[in-house]
Order: structure tokens, then C-alpha cells, then sequence
């Protein structure tokens, strides 16, 4: 237990009259990629924005590093300072601002700017094609580089969890390929991941673990190459 | 386009001279002053419309608190009499303070439902000075404001020795004292806001205008930074009533601040280019120039020349509201994105701007 980074426990939320979360748990352990499979609706989004205090949780706990942000009422603004940062879905990238300003916007929180610059020069060697472009606008960017451009923004907070929404989205299968390529590479610098995908073939191949979220519950959990070769997961997740 | 960027402190350098000049006339520079007052109130609302890009449809308001704070801390009728740079930092922080109260209650709301409701805070600010006669003496307004400059310092300050105009007068508030004052603060504010675009805070505005979700996912807090954008917005534009007051020696009847007065900063701030400091400058010249000063020029000089003996349509000034249409109604057809277009919206409203995804039904006021 002392290895959990995040473990949520009987998590509720919902927006108005619906819960979409329905008693959900999860734990992620220091160093591990988790990846949660479902389908559209399940409720995947849901739990990332739980997490990342954009949603509020309705009932249940997230212990993050031990503190339960639900009961502490943390901020989404703190959420990010405390270690946890978010790639949302979609990408998000402002694209008004060049490159560079969207990597140093991801480091909003942080007051070391020695450590900021020397952060932008490790997300440059990682994705060469930002340095390239660091002066263009965000908006001027493919599609694939504006993931590349998430997942750094999002590390630019130095946090201990990642959190990665559909970073496959949209993405030509040679750039998904690319883009797990570094998410592996980030884990083995030290960074946790919860990586929520449709692509679910993908996703559970880089994981350690994974969750099946069905309709706001977990249905199945276990060993990643578990869930992979299980027939029900093969049949309703991976077309088989 | 790089050489718009000498243009302003060009423009400022030529207005610095401008009451040394042979030919200038106190009246001129008297109408000159209230341009850039009406640049500093327009500066203050694109600090909330342009870099936050919340549509604020109450700006005036802020510049009536602005003209009365000035108003109750400086007259005979009140026993405060300060100075005027005392009631001006009163009437900034006032501004500020109110815009601060009044927006946080309502930061939950976007777009045209935010605006409604602040133009429904500058109504009620309207009739409040208007029918809160014990203070603020109803359509009468507040009168006559001579405050000194500051603590201490006497209202008539003899500058003979520097007059090199006939016109120059002798009294602070009056021409061409109160000119250069305007002229000096409205350059601090340019400057100042510069500076705040390139800060942090101008940075993290700009994001949170294109995505809140995201920004808050970066650890921005959206509440906050737009609460600051109203305080900073409200602020300069309570500054702006301020001088206003000043140079009016009243605070005038309360139908300066109605929502006209608002729907015309926001008329400036579009026209010159949605966030960009020198296109709302431009924007301010231009329509308030074409307003307070074009319009009555034009008017005296088809007098002259044709003798209209007095119908209404051949006055420019009947006309001035349908061009003012005609010219936003074009503008939006033709640019967009205003006559000096911000970088950024620039780069949005063409179409070289590689797929956004969904997301852009944000709030976004005013450049649709």
C-alpha cells in the first residue's frame, strides 16, 4: 500500500441529476503506467477531470500521495502544484500563444526559473520538432506535434502523476506509435502515468496495469498482458 | 506592417508638442484632453474585453464612480476637500474595488449571459447617481470640482514664466496643464499595459481566454485571474472618470455614463483591434475624434460654405450615429479583426490556422 501514488476510493461525480462515476476505484503505484480502456461515455474523461479538480467529486476519496483531495477540497489549481498534471483530451494547446509561452504556461505554477528553462531544454531534446517551431503560434501546428506539444506542456509542471487523456486522438498510427514511444520514456525517467485511450491495443501494451471502465464502474482490472488476452476484453475492446 | 510599431511614441511626441505650436488653440487641446481620457477608460475595458475577452457592456459605470468619487472628495459642497491626486487614487481603487465586488459573484457565467449582466450593473449604477440626490445632487451633478494637484499645493499654479501660448492659463486643471497631465498618465497607462501583456499575468490571461478548461489543467486559477482582469479594467477606467470630473470642473449630468458611453468604448476597442494597445488608440481617435471633434468641424464648415440656415440634415451631427454603423458594419465585413489587429486574434480569424477541435465555441466575444 505505502507504494500508491493515487488511490481512489468509491469516487461519485456526475454533472446535474446524473452520477457517471459509480463507486469507482483505482490505485496507481509510484512508477507505474495504469491504463483505464472503456468506451465513449464510460466515464474516463469523468475521472481525469475528478482528478485534476475541474470536476468535483461527489462522494468518495483521492488520496494523492495520502491526501485526500476530495475531503481537503483542493483546487484544481493547487491539484497541479501538489504533483499532478493533466494532457486533456483534445490537446487543449493555445494556440495563440507560440511554443515556447504554451511550455512556460504549463509551468504556471512554478517559481524556479532556472528550473523552467532547464525543463523546456529536456521537452526540446525530447520532441526536436518544438524547438524547430518553439517562435510559431500553437495553432500552426499538426496535429501530431500538438500532442507532443500536451504531453510536454503537462510535464513542464514536473508532476509525479501524469495524467494523459486520448493522447492517440486523431493521430496517424505511425505518430501513436511515436507518441507511446515517449510515454514508455517518461516512465522509465520516473514519472507515473494514467493514461485513459479507446486504443485500447495500444494503451495496454505500454501499461503496467489496466481498469475497464463500463458505464462509471470498473468491470475488469489486472496485469496488463492479462487484459489483453482475455477473451471478453479481446472480443469488446480490441475487435476480435 | 513593423512600422506601425514606431507610430505611437511618435503620435505621443507630436501630441507633447502640440500646445508649443503657433497655431494651437486652447479649445482644441481642451477637446484633445478629453480624447485621451476617453483612451484611458477604452484601454481599461480592453484589459476585460481584450485580454480576458469577458464581454463588460458596464464600462461607464466605472467611469461615473471614477467622476463622483472625484466629485464628493474635491467640491464645497462636501467637507473633504481633498486634492485631485488624492480623489484620483480614491476614485482607482473605488473603481477597482467595485468592479472586483460585483464581478465575483457572477464569474460563473460566460459570454452573452456575463454581458447582460453587466450591462444590467451599469444601468442600475446610472439611475443610483442619478436619483441619489443628497450625494451626488441628481441630473445637477456634482460642481465645481477646483481641487489643488496635490496635497498641499495651491489649484492656481503660475507657470507664466513657461507660457509661450496667448492661451495658456495660469489655473492647473485648465488648459494646457491638465493636457499634458492627461497625455502623461495616458502614456504610463500604455506603457504599463505593455508590460503586463508581456508578464506572466498578461501570458496566463490570453490562455485562459482560449481555454479555461486547459488553463486550469496547467494549474491557473480562471476566478482569480479574471477578477484581476475587472480590477486592473475597472480601475484605469475609474482613473479615466477621474479626469474626466477634472476637466468638466463637473461631474455633469449622469447621462455621460449611461450605456451608450459603453457600447461606444466597446465600439473603439473592436474598431482599432481587440487587444492590441495602439489599435485602441486609434480606435478612440478616430471614433471619439469623429465625435467630440470632427462632427462639429464638419458641421461648422457646411455652415460656411453652404449656409444651411438650420436643417437638421445637413448636419453632420444628426448623422453621426448611422455612420458609426455603417462603419462597424463594414469594418466587421472587411477587418475583422479591427485596423491594428491583435497578433494573436489575427492569427485566429485566418484561415492558416490548423485544426482547434471543438473547443471554440468558448467565449469569445466580440470578434464573431
Amino acid at each position: 500500500m505505502s507504494s500508491a501514488l493515487l488511490e481512489v476510493t468509491d469516487l461519485e461525480a456526475g454533472y446535474g441529476p446524473i452520477n457517471v462515476l459509480h463507486k469507482l476505484s483505482l490505485r496507481v503505484d509510484r512508477g507505474e503506467i495504469v491504463a483505464m480502456i472503456g468506451a465513449n461515455g464510460a466515464g474516463k474523461t469523468t475521472t481525469l477531470m475528478c482528478l485534476s479538480g475541474v470536476v468535483r467529486a461527489r462522494a468518495g476519496k483521492i488520496a494523492f500521495e495520502g491526501r485526500d483531495l476530495v475531503a481537503d477540497r483542493v483546487p484544481a489549481h493547487d491539484i497541479v502544484k501538489l504533483g499532478l498534471a493533466q494532457s486533456p483530451e483534445g490537446r487543449k494547446i493555445f494556440s495563440r500563444l507560440t511554443v515556447l509561452e504554451n511550455l512556460e504556461m504549463g509551468a504556471f505554477t512554478r517559481s524556479d526559473k532556472d528550473g523552467v528553462k532547464a525543463d523546456i531544454e529536456k521537452a526540446f531534446v525530447m520532441f526536436p520538432i518544438l524547438r524547430e517551431r518553439q517562435h510559431q503560434a500553437g495553432g500552426l501546428l499538426s496535429g501530431g506535434q500538438q500532442q507532443m506539444l500536451a504531453i510536454a506542456r503537462a510535464l513542464m509542471a514536473r508532476p509525479k502523476l501524469l495524467l494523459l487523456d486520448e493522447p492517440s486522438l486523431g493521430l496517424a498510427p505511425q505518430i501513436v506509435v511515436q507518441i507511446f514511444d515517449v510515454i514508455k520514456e517518461l516512465n522509465k525517467a520516473g514519472v507515473s502515468v494514467l493514461l485513459v485511450e479507446q486504443n485500447a491495443r495500444m494503451a495496454l501494451k505500454v501499461a503496467h496495469r489496466g481498469y475497464v471502465l463500463e458505464t462509471g464502474r470498473i468491470t475488469f482490472t489486472d496485469k496488463a498482458d492479462v487484459l489483453l488476452n482475455d477473451p471478453r476484453i479481446r472480443a469488446a475492446y480490441l475487435g476480435e | 506592417m513593423t512600422s506601425l510599431r514606431s507610430w505611437v511614441p511618435a503620435l505621443f511626441a507630436l501630441l507633447a508638442i502640440y500646445p508649443f505650436l503657433p497655431f494651437a488653440e486652447a479649445n482644441r487641446g481642451e477637446q484633445f484632453t478629453i480624447l485621451f481620457i476617453y483612451a484611458i477608460l477604452a484601454l481599461g475595458l480592453n484589459v476585460v474585453i481584450g485580454y480576458t475577452g469577458l464581454l463588460h457592456l458596464g464600462i461607464a459605470a466605472f467611469f461615473g464612480i471614477g467622476a463622483y468619487t472625484v466629485g464628493i472628495l474635491t467640491v464645497p459642497f462636501f467637507p473633504f476637500q481633498q486634492s485631485f491626486l488624492v480623489a484620483a487614487i480614491a476614485a482607482t481603487l473605488l473603481a477597482a474595488f467595485v468592479g472586483v465586488v460585483t464581478t465575483a459573484p457572477i464569474l460563473r457565467l460566460r459570454g452573452d449571459y456575463l454581458a447582460l449582466v453587466t450591462l444590467g450593473f451599469g444601468l442600475i449604477t446610472l439611475y443610483a447617481i442619478r436619483n441619489l440626490d443628497a450625494i451626488t445632487e441628481g441630473t445637477k451633478g456634482l460642481n465645481p470640482i477646483e481641487a489643488g494637484p496635490i496635497p498641499g499645493v495651491a489649484e492656481d499654479v503660475d507657470l507664466s514664466s513657461l507660457k509661450v501660448n496667448s492661451e495658456w492659463g495660469v489655473r492647473w486643471y485648465k488648459y494646457p496643464y491638465l493636457y499634458f497631465l492627461a497625455l502623461g498618465t495616458l502614456g504610463m497607462v500604455m506603457v504599463f499595459l505593455r508590460n503586463l501583456e508581456r508578464s506572466r499575468l498578461g501570458r496566463a490571461w490570453i490562455a485562459l481566454r482560449e481555454d479555461e478548461l486547459a488553463a486550469s489543467c496547467m494549474g491557473l486559477n480562471p476566478a482569480r485571474l479574471k477578477l484581476s482582469a475587472i480590477a486592473i479594467g475597472a480601475g484605469l477606467a475609474g482613473l479615466a472618470g477621474a479626469f474626466y470630473a477634472m476637466a468638466l470642473r463637473t461631474t455633469g449630468n449622469p447621462q455621460g455614463y449611461d450605456f451608450t458611453l459603453s457600447m461606444i468604448m466597446v465600439c473603439c476597442v473592436i474598431l482599432g483591434g481587440l487587444g492590441n494597445r495602439p489599435g485602441v488608440l486609434l480606435g478612440v481617435f478616430l471614433l471619439m475624434g469623429f465625435d467630440r471633434i470632427a462632427t462639429n468641424m464638419l458641421d461648422n464648415l457646411i455652415q460656411e460654405q453652404i449656409g444651411t440656415g438650420g436643417s437638421n440634415y445637413l448636419k453632420v451631427s444628426g448623422w453621426k450615429l448611422s455612420i458609426f454603423g455603417m462603419v462597424l458594419i463594414l469594418m466587421m465585413r472587411f477587418r475583422p479583426a479591427g485596423l491594428l489587429p491583435e497578433k494573436r486574434v489575427a492569427c485566429e480569424l485566418s484561415e492558416g490556422v490548423g485544426e482547434r477541435g471543438e473547443e471554440t465555441v468558448n467565449t469569445k466575444p466580440g470578434t464573431g
